[in-house]
């Protein structure tokens, strides 16, 4: 039986917050769904499988090397997987020093 | 070279084996939050010594507008003062009058330097040349980033001199170094291309040294989110009318694709500058028929700039 679990976001000062849901379709096999809000206010509902961050970013049009990914408030690498009950929030790398 | 055991597992540090922070992606390996900062402060502090960008007895005047960037480059000069004798560092923040985006950097300058406890100097363009930099722009705002980059030069040195600094440091960083590079490439300018801004040797201007010029710009966001120094600041409104944004895309591009990109172009441009020196005989320093500054032409970039905007640009505090 197939059980979707709605995905959650917020979004705070203009970044990006990805709060991933899942699809429960077997026991063994989970999918992620997430909806991502861009800078813009722009939303897209994203399904996959189980990804590391920069491949679920490049696959958004986001070069992973133009945000910062936090989890839990604390940094994590852009090669970190995503976990079904993340909340993973993207900071924009501003140019400008 | 570490991760994980499987895609799942949270990477770990290579140095201690916590929980990874932070990927570097040329080397292919993760860091901590300890041994990034560690990492970051080290490799800053070599390149200062080993290039003799900062000597002992040096006094360094430090742009620092507050932005992420010389926010970073304060913080670790501060750290690593103690590695170099008899070091002296005063903080200079110029204020450009950019309605809307440089109120709060200049804010956060203020906080930063403050909690530094370091010597800081204020600077405007509303002082210097009579008006805000929007108002001088106005109509040609395709211009801003050449007309900004000419006035505020001119605004830190001229604040450099008044303080006694021997090196004025700015926050450049690794992707704008290499954006630099690719942008006088684009442009067929050469001579920018072969020119090492870091030495005098007529002695004429303080020498201009880029400490952060091998830290990428995401390490200085992660080394400054790692001590809770981060800013959510806005990026500046003239940014969008350069050449800078598309080499900054066109770069970031490459640079995840085939890691090390803009540290090859940051060799290239040392090899043509080294290759350069040789040919560079018959060239030397003029001064200015206007203002008497050093310069490469008969007109220094300022007052050409003058005759350009077809403004008298008073220059005072000079």
């Amino acid at each position: 039986m197939l059980q979707y679990i709605k995905p959650s976001l917020t979004r705070d000062s203009g970044d990006c917050v990805l709060r991933a849901g899942c699809l429960r379709n077997r026991p063994s096999h989970i999918l992620y769904s997430m909806r991502l809000i861009l800078p813009d206010r722009s939303e897209r509902v994203i399904a996959t499988g189980p990804v590391p961050l920069d491949q679920l970013l490049l696959a958004e049009g986001i070069n992973p090397l133009g945000v910062i990914a936090t989890r839990d408030g604390a940094l994590i690498p852009e090669d970190a997987p995503v976990r079904s009950d993340d909340v993973i929030r993207l900071i924009r790398i501003a140019h400008g020093g | 070279m570490t991760g994980g055991t499987s895609r799942q597992d949270p990477a770990r540090c290579v140095v201690c084996g916590e929980p990874a922070v932070f990927f570097e992606r040329q080397a292919r390996r993760h860091l901590c939050g300890t041994h990034l900062i560690a990492e970051i402060e080290e490799r800053v502090l070599t390149t200062v010594t080993k290039r003799k960008l900062i000597v002992p007895g040096d006094t360094v005047a430090v742009g620092v507008s507050g932005g992420k960037d010389s926010s970073a480059l304060l913080m670790i000069l501060a750290r690593i003062a103690p590695s170099i004798r008899d070091l002296r560092l005063v903080a200079i923040t110029v204020d450009e009058g950019i309605h809307g985006y440089r109120e709060d950097t200049i804010q956060a300058a203020n906080r930063l330097v403050g909690n530094l406890k370091i010597e800081h100097r204020h600077v405007s363009f509303t002082d210097l040349y009579g008006d805000t930099l929007d108002t001088l722009l106005a109509g040609q705002e395709s211009r801003s980033c050449t007309v900004c980059g000419i006035l505020r030069k001119k605004a830190l040195a001229g604040a450099a001199r008044l303080c006694g600094a021997t090196k004025l440091a700015t926050g450049h960083n690794l992707d704008d170094e290499a954006q630099s590079v690719l942008m006088n490439v684009l442009r067929g300018d050469l001579i920018r291309l072969a020119r090492d801004s870091s030495t005098d040797s007529s002695g004429r201007f303080i020498p201009r040294v880029k400490p952060l010029m091998y830290v990428a710009e995401k390490e200085v966001a992660a080394y400054l989110l790692l001590q809770d120094a981060w800013q959510d600041l806005p990026e500046c409104p003239y940014a969008k009318f350069a050449l800078r944004q598309d080499a900054r895309t066109m770069l970031a591009t490459l640079e995840y694709r085939f890691p090390g990109t803009m540290l090859r172009l940051m060799e290239s441009k040392e090899a043509i500058e080294t290759s350069c020196i040789a040919e560079r005989t018959g060239d030397p320093l003029r001064s200015c028929r206007e203002c008497g500054e050093p310069c490469s032409g008969e007109l220094c970039q300022f007052c050409q700039l003058r005759h350009e905007l077809g403004r008298s640009l008073a220059i005072s505090g000079r």
